[in-house]
């Protein structure tokens, strides 16, 4: 445990001192206040065209951030591999990781230390995000408990990314060639949330249970469901766990 | 303190070391010596807990690496050939980290840090970033993160490749300040360093063991005859004809320098006095009379380019 929180301390003190956490950073609240503020646009034109007597379920909540966190789930298909590229590919091109190996300490301290730092980073991002609801609470009335329910999701999405990308990192000492493979890895999850419209039901039940897509919506549609908890804590947990063999491996390589 | 017994590594088909035993006893330091790509590094880094074995064991401080790897490398401070640095961290923070890292109590960590950077010099760049250190630099933060904690056994893969001579000096101090207190292995390409600093020398070729035992001793055991310089004031030809009739002499040679004379003779015979007899009768000027010893460089050659390996002899110490 303590070697889990000192790795943690220095990757965020790693984290802050380049570019990179800045630069995602900066993206992803350029992306999310472009969409936010045309979301707000769109539900200002419908609220004009109902004239004041709206259907009983026209909510803000519903209307503008359902679709942002589902549009935001994209944006993090793109960010994640960038925010979790170097985590363990640049060790290996600083021989560092030589460092972390002969220390007492195990591969799954490294590695879930590192996945702590990052997701602290990503869980700064999603406070910081709450200035969109809350600015827009100033106005009007929201759904808390539909808001509450996609943060959660959110978290949980983001967790499972970030393992991703963590295992992405440790199959290669080249950044670049690191976050593509996250990137690949995210995408096909993502995708297979298409695939399954187009096949038979059986393939479709298998498809949709491992979209990330599907169990995001029933999230964001304010249903916590234990399945879809379960799901992206699994996701993480696996991916994490195939980050660990990945360290351990390599002695035997 | 640190044992190898029968340590094999391959990579793919391609065997890196193959049967390497050896002991170091406490508060020794040992030298490993070979040829580049000899298995010195491959046999360290399974030694740190980096690689394991394809067969063997090994053990630090009395636990095996590959079992109790936790409790090996609390007891093991290791210095890579290529030195582990965060190029982004200063040098107190990245020590700080290193020793959090190995295990310091949080209370003793500023101590211990203070500590190393006194012993390695590195005190005036504590505050700057590790990337804009000198090479020589990084090679004491390097050093100073291997001792942080403070280990009973020390690894250390060439320490002192990239310092000028004044700090490689300095820094074999401080290894030779270990001895007692530390086990030390200690890889090194420079040969005189093995003689000033090691209590025992391991010579490796092409992965396997071909002799373990104090430098003077390879050198005693690999002469073949006892050679003596003889320097004098005023050389003439017949002089090598004088000293080839003393008994015991197999041949004189011209010396390296002008006036200077070798004289080989059968081993365990000390010709010396004779010699100076013969030269005094001849009225050539004796100057100087002295055995010449074997260098480190010359067992090195004469174990890594003629002698078949021999992991017995590692069995036997």
């Amino acid at each position: 445990m303590r070697g889990t929180l000192v790795i943690a301390g220095k990757e965020l003190k790693q984290l802050f001192s380049s570019p990179i956490a800045y630069v995602a950073l900066a993206m992803f609240f350029v992306i999310a206040g472009f969409l936010y503020f045309s979301l707000v646009g769109v539900y200002s034109v419908q609220v004009l065209q109902l004239q004041g007597a709206p259907p009983a379920d026209f909510n803000p909540t519903r209307i503008i951030f359902a679709p942002l966190f589902q549009d935001l789930t994209f944006v993090l298909i793109l960010l994640v591999p960038v925010l979790t590229m170097r985590l363990v590919s640049e060790e290996d091109r600083a021989h560092t990781m030589e460092l972390l190996l002969t220390s007492p300490v195990t591969s799954a301290a490294i590695v879930v230390g590192k996945f702590l730092a990052i997701l602290l980073l990503f869980l700064a991002m999603l406070v910081i995000s709450t200035y969109m609801p809350l600015s827009l609470a100033l106005i009007g009335r929201l759904d808390w408990g539909l808001l509450a329910a996609s943060y959660i999701g959110l978290v949980l999405l983001g967790s499972a990314f970030l393992a991703i990308g963590l295992f992405a990192s440790t199959l290669n000492e080249n950044q670049i060639v690191a976050a593509a493979i996250g990137f690949a890895i995210l995408l096909i999850f993502y995708v297979l949330g298409f695939a399954q419209q187009a096949s038979g039901s059986a393939v479709q039940q298998i498809l949709s249970s491992f979209s990330v897509s599907s169990h995001f919506s029933n999230l964001t549609g304010g249903i916590v469901d234990t399945q879809d908890v379960l799901f992206f804590l699994s996701l993480a947990g696996f991916f994490l766990f195939l980050g660990v063999v990945a360290l351990e491996s390599r002695k035997w390589r | 303190m640190i044992q190898a017994d029968s340590l094999s590594r391959s990579y793919g088909d391609r065997w890196a070391i193959r049967d390497v035993s050896f002991q170091a006893q406490q508060g020794e330091i040992l030298g490993f010596l070979g040829p580049n790509g000899a298995g010195k590094t491959t046999t360290m880094r399974i030694l740190s807990g980096f690689l394991a074995p394809t067969a063997g064991q090994a053990s630090v401080a009395g636990y095996d690496v590959v079992e109790k790897p936790l409790e090996a490398k609390r007891r093991l401070g290791y210095l890579p050939e290529t030195i582990p640095l965060y190029e982004d961290l200063t040098t107190r923070e990245y020590l700080t980290f290193v020793a959090r890292l190995k295990g310091v109590e949080r209370r003793k960590v500023d101590g211990a840090v203070d500590r190393a950077m006194t012993l390695c010099a590195v005190t005036e760049v504590a505050d700057r970033l590790v990337r804009n250190l000198s090479r020589g630099y990084r090679q004491r933060v390097g050093l100073a993160h291997a001792i942080v904690h403070d280990p009973p056994v020390l690894i250390l893969d060439e320490p002192t490749s990239a310092m000028d001579p004044r700090q490689i000096v300095e820094i074999r101090n401080v290894i030779k300040g270990l001895r007692g207190n530390h086990t030390v292995i200690l890889s090194t390409h420079i040969l005189p360093e093995a003689t000033a600093v090691c209590d025992r020398v391991i010579i490796l070729n092409e992965g396997s063991v071909v002799a373990v035992d104090t430098y003077a001793q390879l050198a005693a055991r690999l002469r073949s005859s006892e050679k003596t310089l003889v320097r004098v004031a005023r050389a003439d030809a017949s002089l090598p004809q004088r000293l080839s009739v003393i008994a015991g002499v197999l041949h004189v040679t011209p010396g390296p320098n002008q006036g200077e004379l070798v004289v080989e003779a059968v081993l365990g015979k000390d010709v010396r006095e004779e010699v100076a007899r013969t030269m005094v009768g001849a009225g050539a000027g004796l100057l100087e009379l002295r055995p010449i010893a074997m260098s480190l460089e010359d067992v090195f050659l004469k174990l890594v380019t003629e002698e078949p390996p021999a992991n017995t002899e590692g069995q036997q110490e």
